[in-house]
């Protein structure tokens, strides 16, 4: 197979299985877990309960004080990771135009090479991630072959994709072949890893601040 | 017909002077990409080359390769390269035909069998025996094969002889393939285009006359001197791309300001060719200096390779159906996993026995 | 100055050190390069207008022309169409087609003496 046609495949029949696995595959999964139900408390809610979910949602990505403090690097390169990594796909200008061809949503682009100076330094804290996963004896106990797996899912698109932008290393057609590929993996991937939190966060915050809410603790 | 006379002894016969002879390898040197250093030593293997004979077999195809050859930069260049070489068989270009222009061939192959350059444009149909396109009641493959067993190289021009091409497309009704899909055993090389820059086909002739021997080749078999660099690479609407501008629509201001054609499904960036910098129609400009996006037709597939004017980063094929069925089957089946869960909830609440302390203290009475 | 027009002044320059120190040049082939719209201009302005220029009539016409820069000259070769088949700038004290070929100037030689036999002949004839 050459290039050309490694790249026809993903831009086509590649991404279409990708598209039905990783749809069918959220689906199932939220149905699951909102099929599981939660055993109605009886108690009476406190006072201003009512948006206490939603608030939460937003509020639980701000960061606890105490915890910033305690765990600094985490919070910071979470940061950078979670925003640089949402800027380089929403933001890139052949990225938007593949939201307008499926969507017929479109947004103006930043200029390239700020997302390319943005995705560089995704990588890198995506990199300084996994070194301090593996440095600190904590975080190595608690990881599994799920968290690996998803920082490698996550870290082969950011790559590809840098290296295809300036042409380094392979062929543009094959390495952006391989871009489109490592990102319909991840979409493979995503309901059945831990990636599946880019969903699943929204409804475990509401959920819990919905709890809390109806206890009335403070948020 | 070929004879034993030397290129630069037969320039001169024409009236063409050492000067003349000179300014010739010059071009041919710009041609080739090669460094004006080499000017001398390129003069110098011209004027001994021996005129190699050519044949060269028109398959399924259009003439528009051909078409781009002979109303190139003429008379000069070409015309000088054309005469070069000894064109034993074209039979578009020939004066002889039918019979004649077969026996020519013929005598051609086995006159210079092992020596002769073969040049092929137009796909190869090998569907049915290969019966979709005959010469002289003689199928396409069974004269490829024939004719490639005395080539010493063979030059596939044109996207249909290089890659399939439009034959090839889906859902390719003769089974059309190129050159290389057929023959295993021989040098070929990829001049690839709809249709190639006739630059690029001399070019390639000029460096076989000139070294004797073929190009530097990229992995498709494309001489890497005129495909070695994408369109994008060195288009002059770069800078445009790298800053974010882009024109939307063909008339729109962007388009008027001469922004980049990406989001109008511009193909440069994985088109390797040299339209860039070699241009079209005598170094006039090339498509997207006149506002039109490339499409990638010196790349395989290229015609399977979605709209034309649908950005790269878009997928080839429309997506709404499939997600559509996803959805429908990720319902299904996360309906099927809900009842299957409330189910599981109903039997252990039905199974639910209230449990006293007395009962439990029984209970572990009676284990003791 | 834009685009591409700066960084081949500076090879010309490079190419002009090498001249100075070793005799030898080299030449900047144009046709094939991404120029963009007005970096020729830009070129064509920074280099200048020198003191030579030449036409030489073989396969068409050819118009040499060193540049205000002393060793960098400006060849334009066309075809008998008139189209330009190649443009290059070329960094030489004297660019070689100019120079006569040595075959040239032996076969010149012969067809002299080629002449002057028959002169001569023509004067014992009288
Ligand atoms: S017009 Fe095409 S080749 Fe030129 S910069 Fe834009 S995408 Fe690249
Ligand atoms: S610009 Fe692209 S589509 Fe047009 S001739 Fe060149 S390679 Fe082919």
């Amino acid at each position: 197979m050459n290039d050309m046609a490694l790249l026809l495949w993903a831009r086509g029949p590649g991404l279409q299985i990708a598209l039905v696995v990783f749809i069918a595959g959220m689906l199932l999964k939220l149905f699951e877990i909102f099929s599981l139900g939660r055993k109605k408390d009886l108690s009476t809610p406190r006072p201003g309960k009512a948006w206490s979910g939603l608030k939460t949602i937003f509020s639980r990505s701000l960061p606890d004080k105490t915890l910033l403090k305690r765990s600094f690097p985490t919070y910071l390169m979470g940061y950078t990771f979670h925003i640089g990594f949402f800027i380089a796909l929403l933001f890139l200008a052949p990225h938007i135009e593949l939201f307008r061809n499926t969507t017929g949503l479109g947004w103006p682009a930043l200029p390239g090479a700020l997302v390319d100076g943005i995705s560089l330094l995704t990588i890198v804290a995506l990199l300084l991630m996994l070194g301090y996963r593996l440095y600190h004896p904590v975080k190595r106990f608690l990881s599994t072959f799920d968290d690996y797996a998803s920082w490698a899912l996550t870290m082969a698109p950011l790559l590809s994709g840098y290296l295809a932008f300036h042409h380094l290393l392979l062929p543009y057609t094959q390495m952006l072949a391989l871009h489109i590929l490592s990102v319909e993996l991840l979409l493979v991937c995503m309901p059945f890893t831990k990636l599946f939190h880019t969903v699943s966060l929204f409804i475990s915050r509401w959920y819990n601040g919905d709890a809390l809410g109806h206890k009335g603790a403070r948020l | 017909m070929s004879d034993e006379q030397s290129l630069g002894a037969l320039l001169r016969e024409q009236g063409i002077s050492r000067r003349g002879f000179l300014k010739f390898c010059g071009a041919m040197a710009s041609l080739m990409a090669l460094p004006g250093s080499m000017v001398p030593a390129i003069a110098a293997a011209l004027d001994k080359a021996l005129r190699p004979s050519v044949i060269w077999l028109s398959f399924q195809e259009c003439t528009g390769c051909t078409e781009s050859l002979t109303r190139s930069h003429s008379p000069t260049l070409e015309g000088l390269i054309l005469n070069a070489i000894s064109l034993d068989y074209h039979h578009t270009l020939q004066a002889a035909s039918g019979e004649a222009a077969e026996a020519a061939r013929e005598a051609a192959m086995k006159q210079f069998f092992g020596k002769y350059l073969l040049i092929v444009d137009g796909s190869i149909p090998t569907k049915d025996g290969g019966v979709y396109s005959t010469i002289a009641g003689v199928s396409n493959l069974d004269m490829l094969h024939e004719a490639a067993k005395g080539a010493a190289a063979i030059v596939a021009v044109g996207t249909c002889a290089a890659f399939g091409g439009l034959p090839h497309a889906n859902p390719n009704p003769t089974g059309a393939v190129a050159v290389s899909d057929i023959i295993r055993d021989k040098p070929i090389i990829n001049v690839s285009g709809c249709p190639p820059i006739p630059v690029v086909i001399t070019g390639v002739l000029a460096h076989y006359l000139t070294f004797g021997t073929l190009p530097e080749l990229d992995d498709l078999g494309r001489p890497k001197a005129f495909y070695g660099e994408s369109i994008h690479d060195r288009c002059y609407r770069r800078p445009f791309y790298d800053q974010g501008k882009f024109a939307k629509t063909f008339d729109d201001e962007g388009a008027r300001n001469g922004w980049c054609l990406f989001e109008l499904g511009c193909k440069g960036p994985t088109t390797f060719n040299a339209c860039a910098t070699t241009k079209w129609n005598q170094g006039t400009s090339f498509p997207i200096e006149s506002g039109h996006g490339c499409l990638g037709c010196s790349e395989p597939n290229f015609w399977d390779a979605g709209s034309f004017y649908h950005a790269l980063s878009t997928p080839i094929t429309p997506v709404g159906r499939a997600a559509a069925v996803a959805a429908a089957a990720g319902i299904v089946g996360g309906a099927a996993i809900a009842m299957h869960n409330r189910h599981v909830k109903a039997a252990a609440r039905s199974g639910h026995q209230t449990v006293t302390v007395n009962d439990l203290e029984q209970a572990s009475g009676e284990t003791k | 100055m834009s685009g591409n027009a700066a960084p081949l002044l500076h090879e010309i320059a490079a190419l002009l050190d090498r001249l100075a120190l070793t005799g030898e040049g080299g030449s900047v082939q144009l046709n094939g390069l991404p120029l963009q719209p007005g970096d020729y201009e830009a070129l064509q302005e920074a280099l200048g207008e020198g003191e030579v220029s030449a036409e030489i009539q073989a396969l068409g016409p050819s118009l040499i022309r060193e540049t205000a820069l002393h060793g960098v000259w400006w060849a334009t070769h066309r075809n008998a169409l008139q189209e330009v088949v190649a443009e290059s700038i070329e960094v030489t004290r004297c660019p070689a087609l100019l120079q006569t070929p040595a075959e040239d100037v032996a076969e010149a030689a012969r067809i002299l003496r080629e002449r002057l036999s028959v002169a001569t002949k023509g004067e014992h004839d009288v």
